[in-house]
């Protein structure tokens, strides 16, 4: 999978799961190492994905990946 | 002019020697609105006897996800300057050592875009600067960042780490406190600012085995200074410590808990193999005692506050490593333990639990180690345990019994 | 180095991962030169020491307490002190209080005329009280059920002349935690304070579901008390289980345990980090509770007294409290600092039975 490929579709996971299951970075290790991707390469994507705000970590007892959106006043 | 509240049960802690917390708040409050917001707020609570600050919420620089807690009064149309009371932590220097200039700098920088009110230091060993808003986050980030600081951690990820004195004011550390804070800390920046593990992680270093940063009642990994040479003894020193009223026999010999040191009135003596490393005989005669190399540290991994399943006090996992630049041997084990935390940690779930719920062998064998006896204080004691597969085919006895 | 903050800041010039400085910018000259090979110290008043290097070379430090809660003001005038006495140089501890680095001996007298004319508290070096370790409490925490600062001030005001002049047997280590998140170290000192509550959460199902989720809640209960609610789509506690530790409201706000009347205050003893002796011990419940009486716990204070004047009296020298416990024995403790023992000073959690006693070897002690 491309990068800008794996980009989108790991906003989409957060996007679709927003307000059901929060996903922790590792959950989206595990989410996307099913489809054979390496560990080194979600990460990678993750953090521009975090770069550009698109997402943002969040925290409640405990640190969650989640839409940029959320942050207030950003 | 900024607000002026009544403060009749605050004023009462503005009596007495210690220096007050109150006055300090009084003094930021002839400044900032929102340190008068505070201190209005902060008699509330005490006239009601409870809290008004809601959880933490969702705020934070660009690109990191901690160094910054959300906070917000339960009471902002009453008290509005602390509707946003934001706290910033800020990666401190190691050693907590400090210039004037630079403690300017960051009054200057508070003045601008904070409250006037800070922290020296957060329990973790962070600079905390106390009760800003949202909007001044990224350009307080900045400011820092163009003079050289950096944020610290919060949340799931690697905290700060922090250390003792050590080398540079203590002749008992053993190893560079100082260095292995700093080196660990650039060497994990993206742990550090990027919350990817399933809970805290901190990092403690201290030089020797009086462990004067409490690493080994809070610290996930606590690196904890000590020696392997004998305990060098300079008789004469020791003999004027007798002459100036020290009771040797009662007060060192008596409290040695490896019972390997004696004393005729003229000459102390060491069974160094039975030196349990304590540090009492040497905190306690300075300069007359003094550890010899080689030098290295005790590597402990585990401890925590109470929750979830009780506190606990870090355990050994390593009796004895080197601690040398760049620290290669180290770091590997960090890294080797954060992957298998990583994949079986569940959320708010400490290392030291993980290795509770799944095994210390488990955890050794990630790890690359052996078990040695310096692991336990004892052996087990119920008469159930595991094999696996491979150890049955073992034969260690015909080693041991040879 | 020279320090800038321009008038306006580009955000886009933040540099990420830069890490602290490197802490050689802050060490006075002396330091440096002899870092890691220093030879000696000596205390030479309960708030100043001198450090003697292998090379002759000397550095003295003064202490001072602070309340670790300090406004900008307070800051500058810590610095204009240290530049004028330590060319700059100073540093704070782990527990809160600062040193003056002084490199110049003829500086040293001065500056403690000019810190003791400032009303600086001078001392908490060697076997005395120190500074005490603390959380936030009311001043900024959401999940505090004591204010933290205002127990450091007047447990510090008592116990002030153990820090400034007398000796105790070794260090007291005092700490407070104002919720059982325990965000100090309070689990190991010799004295410390943790803000409990003794009623249970009261559970917002309304809310529940828009700000909680259900397995974290669940998972955060040390009894296992919390059990999902399918109806309400909420939780239920079990009253019999719950020990009111509030760790689930600090993972779901829906379940308030904040309650003005029962909140209040628990002691713990004997605890301690050093290796020195004894290996480190856990502090044990003295003082099951004693109600939240701002602004200055009268209770909390008298209870310490006792406590402290019994170690002073009981203790042998190099005895932390932990250990002097241990000596005498538990039974002895309470008789001698008259403090009651009630059903909730014997353990009902997980490893309760490592705490019974399981020999007949008792003190009589009345």
């Amino acid at each position: 999978m491309e990068k800008e490929e794996l980009k989108k579709a790991i906003y989409k996971l957060i996007e679709e799961s927003a307000g059901k299951k929060k996903y922790k970075q590792q959950d989206v290790i595990k989410h996307f190492r099913q489809q054979g991707l390496a560990d080194a390469q979600i990460k990678e994507a993750i953090r521009e994905l975090i770069d550009a705000g698109d997402l943002i970590y969040t925290y409640f007892g405990g640190s969650y990946i989640e839409l940029g959106e959320k942050r207030q006043g950003s | 002019m900024t607000k002026k509240y009544d403060t009749p049960l605050l004023d009462e802690l503005e009596k007495g020697p210690f220096p007050s917390f109150v006055t300090e708040m009084k003094k930021a409050a002839a400044k900032s609105e929102m340190a008068a917001d505070e201190l209005g707020l902060l008699e509330k609570s005490f006239r009601d006897k409870v809290t008004y600050w809601k959880h933490g919420g969702i705020v934070g620089v660009r690109g990191y996800g901690g160094g910054v807690i959300g906070r917000y009064s339960q009471l902002a149309d009453q008290f509005p300057g602390v509707a946003h009371f934001h706290t910033v932590r800020v990666n401190q220097p190691s050693g907590l050592f400090y210039t004037s200039e630079t403690m300017r700098f960051f009054c200057d920088l508070w003045d601008r875009y904070g409250s006037g009110l800070t922290n020296f230091h957060g329990s973790t060993g962070d600079i905390i600067l106390l009760g800003t808003v949202t909007e001044n986050l990224e350009p307080l980030a900045t400011v820092l960042s163009m003079n050289g600081f950096d944020l610290g951690g919060s949340g799931s990820a690697m905290r700060t780490p922090s250390c003792c004195v050590g080398p540079a004011r203590c002749e008992w550390s053993m190893i560079d406190t100082l260095d292995i804070t700093y080196d660990l800390t650039q060497e994990f920046q993206d742990e550090l600012h990027r919350p990817q593990f399933p809970y805290k992680f901190k990092i403690k270093t201290v030089g020797c085995p009086v462990d004067c940063n409490a690493s080994i009642a809070r610290a996930d990994l606590s690196i904890i200074g000590t020696w392997k040479g004998p305990i060098a003894i300079d008789q004469d020193k020791v003999k004027d410590f007798a002459k100036k009223g020290v009771n040797i026999q009662e007060e060192i010999v008596n409290f040695c808990p490896g019972k390997c040191i004696t004393w005729d009135g003229n000459n102390l003596a060491i069974n160094n193999s039975d030196c349990l490393h304590c540090m009492h005989c040497i905190a306690k005669l300075p300069g007359a005692l003094k550890p010899t190399p080689p030098f290295g540290a005790v590597m402990l991994i585990g401890a925590k506050a109470p929750f979830v399943i009780g506190a606990t006090l870090s355990w050994v996992i390593v009796p004895f490593m080197e601690m040398k630049p760049p620290y290669e041997e180290i770091k590997t084990l960090i890294r080797n333990m954060w992957d298998w935390w990583n994949e079986y940690g569940k959320n708010r779930e400490r290392i030291g639990e993980l290795i509770i719920r799944r095994g210390m062998r488990e955890f050794l064998e990630v790890c690359g180690l052996e078990p040695t006896p310096e692991m336990v204080r004892e052996p087990r004691n119920d008469p159930f345990w595991f094999w696996k597969e491979e150890d049955l085919e073992k034969k260690p006895w015909e080693e041991f019994l040879k | 180095m020279p320090y800038v903050i321009p008038d306006v800041v580009d955000v886009k010039q933040r540099k990420t991962d830069i890490g602290p400085p490197h802490y050689k910018n802050f060490l006075p000259p002396v330091i440096q030169k002899n870092y890691g090979d220093w030879k000696t110290h000596e205390i030479l008043s309960p708030g100043l020491m001198v450090h003697i290097a292998n090379s002759g070379d000397k550095i003295w430090s003064v202490r001072v307490a602070s309340p670790r809660l300090l406004s900008t003001d307070t800051l500058r005038e810590i610095a204009d002190i240290a530049e004028k006495y330590c060319d700059g140089y100073f540093r704070f501890t782990t527990r809160n209080n600062i040193e003056f680095l002084v490199s110049d001996e003829s500086k040293v007298k001065p500056l403690m005329d000019e810190l003791t004319a400032k009303k600086y508290m001078i001392g908490g070096i060697g076997s005395r009280v120190s500074n005490i370790v603390h959380t936030q409490g009311w001043i900024h925490c959401h999940s505090a059920a004591v204010d933290a600062s205002a127990l450091v001030k007047v447990i510090m005001d008592e116990f002030a002349d153990y820090f400034t002049t007398k000796e105790t047997p070794n260090k007291v280590r005092f700490a407070v935690a104002c919720c059982t998140n325990m965000c100090g170290a309070v689990h190991c000192s010799d004295i410390a304070y943790v803000g409990i509550h003794r009623k249970l959460p009261r559970i917002d199902h309304e809310n529940f579901k828009n700000l909680c989720e259900l397995p974290t809640t669940m998972a955060s209960c040390p009894t296992a008390a919390i059990t999902p609610d399918p109806a309400k789509k909420s939780i239920k506690i079990n009253a019999d289980k719950c020990m009111y530790c509030g760790n689930c409201f600090s993972v779901c706000p829906s379940l308030p345990i904040a309650d003005p009347e029962n909140d209040g205050v628990a002691i713990v003893v004997g605890g301690k980090v050093g290796n020195l002796r004894k290996p480190p011990m856990f502090s044990k419940l003295a003082v099951a509770y004693l109600p939240n009486t701002p602004p200055r716990w009268p209770e909390v204070v008298k209870a310490t007294r006792k406590i402290f004047d019994a170690y002073i009296a009981g203790a042998k020298k190099h005895e932390r409290v932990g250990e002097w416990i241990e000596r005498i024995g538990w039974e002895k403790f309470f008789a001698v600092t008259g403090l009651p023992f009630t059903f909730q000073h014997i353990d009902d959690w997980t490893y309760a039975f490592k705490t019974f006693r399981t020999s007949t070897q008792i003190k009589w002690v009345k």
